[in-house]
């Protein structure tokens, strides 16, 4: 019996193609389908927007400065829900029974989840949050865009998509164990990137501390926008009194601890998933 | 090729909370109670066979295929599926057997048929070659062309099945499991995959495993059948000894000739009234459960009499113009089985 050797990476890129081309089968619906997170999005970053109408300030952050957070949030959790949607959609499988069907085929279960729900569709969302970034330039003390503040910016988005995605998998993981448990979940992912959208420092203690030390959302683009807009922030909110640059640049580790955590946890519901047949 | 030993599952139930904040309900303790899916199933299927697992809505058939495929793990008992412990080995048993649900497909639902059997032939890592024969020959078999390229949610159930069944195939797998193979499907589709498996048996040496309702498909594929019920086999045999375990209560249905004219007469010189004359047939060792017109049926139980006596004391007591036997179907043997147990 020979064992015929599978490459994890092409039959990534195979599946997520295969994907892809199921939704280009509609073009119309798909096209459709990105015009219209890009335009909900838009929506939300105008009602952003509005507030700022009304108000010159929050919290002493100005409407460009509070874009450039909104956009970074949405650009990472954009990326997130691309690679992420086979966790966040696993509910209705677990309940269908359509879960098992991964567990029947020669692949890591966590590979089979991963791979099975690439949305290029989210591209909509990447885009309205880059022109959110775009916006912020209209800050009193814009960015100057150097080579650094480009690397931090490249930097923050991708460790804030591992953040986001490594909470799809958790949300993935607790969809094993309680079957009908996905609005509690929504809470964190789809309530993370709202939380992320605003200052952290707006926030209460209990909240900050949350969004530090359980999800990491300040990781995601509170930290990084500090360090981007070179603001000083209140006392007591950085970590051990590092500075902005230096968190903006151990988010990556971060990111990862939290992933292999998530990646842990999702082992053993699955694990239990086969021990209970949930 | 497959054993079970003893083979135990429960399953935690929750019971569904309806209202607000159920999600958070759900994991207050008290609100599971235990059922015992599959309590102790041992058996034992040799390389070649073609084995059906019969049994009611929830007797375990399903939980049983799950453990041997390695799907679920369980709460006790041992098992073999190609000598390895399929909980274990989930990977290394995956490569070497099919497994198809019925009621749920392995398709790519937006894609052609051909590009997901192309997908799965990369999940196994089977070779182009390979893949190409076993392609051709599921072609052939399955009679996949005239829908080889259509999108998979256009595919009539029929068809679909046909896909998925090459989509278990495609890596050569030595045994097939398939949980409700035919279930809705029309006759003529249910032939068709009846035949493919007959084939793939005989002329491949796949043994196949199948849970079914339909007893058809047991008479026509499988020389074996599992009976299982309340998580355990009651049966495990040939069909054909299934009913006579089971199935001794016959039906001899008789038709009654005309009286002549002359016994007309003479009976209204007995002052009967045309009234009496439908009355009940009395014979030794049968009832009659039902009567219509000169035609009468006559339950009876062939432990207690041959139907040879039977129609002989009939025929002697009544004048007959007609008469058929009827065997239980095998269908109302194991209906009655289900509902003796189900209670």
């Amino acid at each position: 019996m020979s064992k015929p050797d599978v490459f994890l990476p092409s039959l990534y890129i195979r599946l997520a193609i295969a994907r892809v081309r199921g939704r280009m089968r509609y073009r119309v619906g798909f096209l459709l389908m990105i015009l219209g997170v890009f335009v909900a999005n838009t929506f939300e970053f105008v009602a952003l927007l509005v507030l700022f109408g009304q108000v010159r300030e929050l919290g002493g952050w100005s409407a460009g400065e509070v874009a450039l957070l909104w956009g970074m949030s949405q650009m990472s959790f954009a990326i997130a829900e691309a690679f992420g949607h086979g966790f966040e959609g696993l509910a209705p499988q677990v309940r269908s029974g359509e879960f098992d069907q991964v567990l029947v085929r020669p692949l890591p279960v966590f590979f089979q989840v991963f791979a099975s729900d690439f949305q290029a569709q989210r591209i909509g969302r990447f885009l309205q949050g880059a022109m959110a970034v775009w916006y912020s330039r209209s800050s009193p003390a814009p960015i100057p865009w150097h080579a650094s503040d480009w690397t931090i910016l490249t930097f923050a988005v991708i460790t804030g998509s591992v953040i986001f995605f490594a909470t799809f998998v958790l949300g993935g993981a607790w969809a094993l164990r309680v079957v009908d448990g996905q609005e509690f979940m929504n809470t964190f992912t789809y309530g993370g990137t709202t939380l992320a959208s605003y200052p952290l420092d707006l926030f209460s203690d209990p909240i900050r501390r949350a969004a530090t030390w359980i999800l990491p959302l300040a990781f995601v683009n509170y930290f990084p926008a500090l360090a981007l807009l070179g603001r000083v922030a209140p006392d007591g909110i950085l970590p051990f009194g590092l500075t902005p640059i230096t968190l903006a640049l151990s988010a990556p580790i971060v990111a990862l601890v939290y992933l292999g955590i998530a990646v842990v946890v999702w082992d053993r519901s699955v694990m239990r998933y086969q021990g209970t047949g949930t | 090729m497959i054993v079970a030993e003893a083979l135990k599952k429960s399953f935690r139930v929750t019971t569904r909370r309806t209202g607000g904040f159920s999600a958070f309900r759900a994991l207050l303790p008290g609100s599971t109670s235990q059922v015992e899916a599959v309590r102790s199933v041992s058996f034992s299927i040799a390389a070649g066979e073609m084995v059906a697992v019969l049994g009611p809505n929830g007797a375990g058939k399903s939980t049983t295929i799950k453990m041997l495929t390695g799907i679920l793990v369980p709460d006790s008992g041992t098992a073999t599926t190609l000598g390895l412990v399929p909980w274990q080995s989930r990977r290394s048993v995956a490569k070497r057997i099919g497994v198809v649900f019925g009621q749920r497909t392995q398709l790519w639902w937006d894609l052609p048929l051909s590009d997901s059997l192309d997908l799965v032939r990369h999940m196994y890592g089977v070779a182009p070659q390979r893949f190409a024969e076993n392609l051709a020959t599921c072609r052939e078999l399955l009679d996949l062309d005239p829908f080889l390229d259509r999108p998979v949610r256009q595919l009539s159930l029929g068809q679909r099945m046909r896909g998925d069944l090459a989509a278990a195939l495609i890596h050569d797998p030595e045994i097939l499991f398939l949980d409700e193979p035919t279930i809705g499907l029309d006759l003529v589709a249910k032939a068709r995959i009846r035949d493919a498996l007959t084939h793939l048996n005989q002329s491949r040496g796949v043994t196949v495993l199948l849970t079914t309702h339909d007893l058809a498909d047991v008479a026509r594929l499988c020389q074996r059948v599992l009976l299982i019920d309340h998580g355990r086999v009651v049966h495990d045999g040939g069909l054909e000894a299934l009913r006579t375990q089971f199935g001794s209560g016959c039906t001899l249905v008789v038709d009654l000739a005309e009286p002549s004219a002359s016994d007309k007469a003479h009976r209204h010189d007995a002052h009967e009234t045309s009234e009496r004359g439908v009355s009940p047939l009395v014979v030794p060792g049968a009832t009659e459960t039902r009567s219509e017109g000169n035609r009468r049926w006559l339950a009876f139980d062939r432990r207690e009499v041959s139907a040879s006596d039977l129609i002989a004391s009939v025929a002697s007591r009544y004048p007959l113009s007609d008469l058929t036997l009827e065997e239980p179907d095998i269908e109302t043997v194991i209906a009655g089985l289900y509902a003796s147990r189900t209670e």
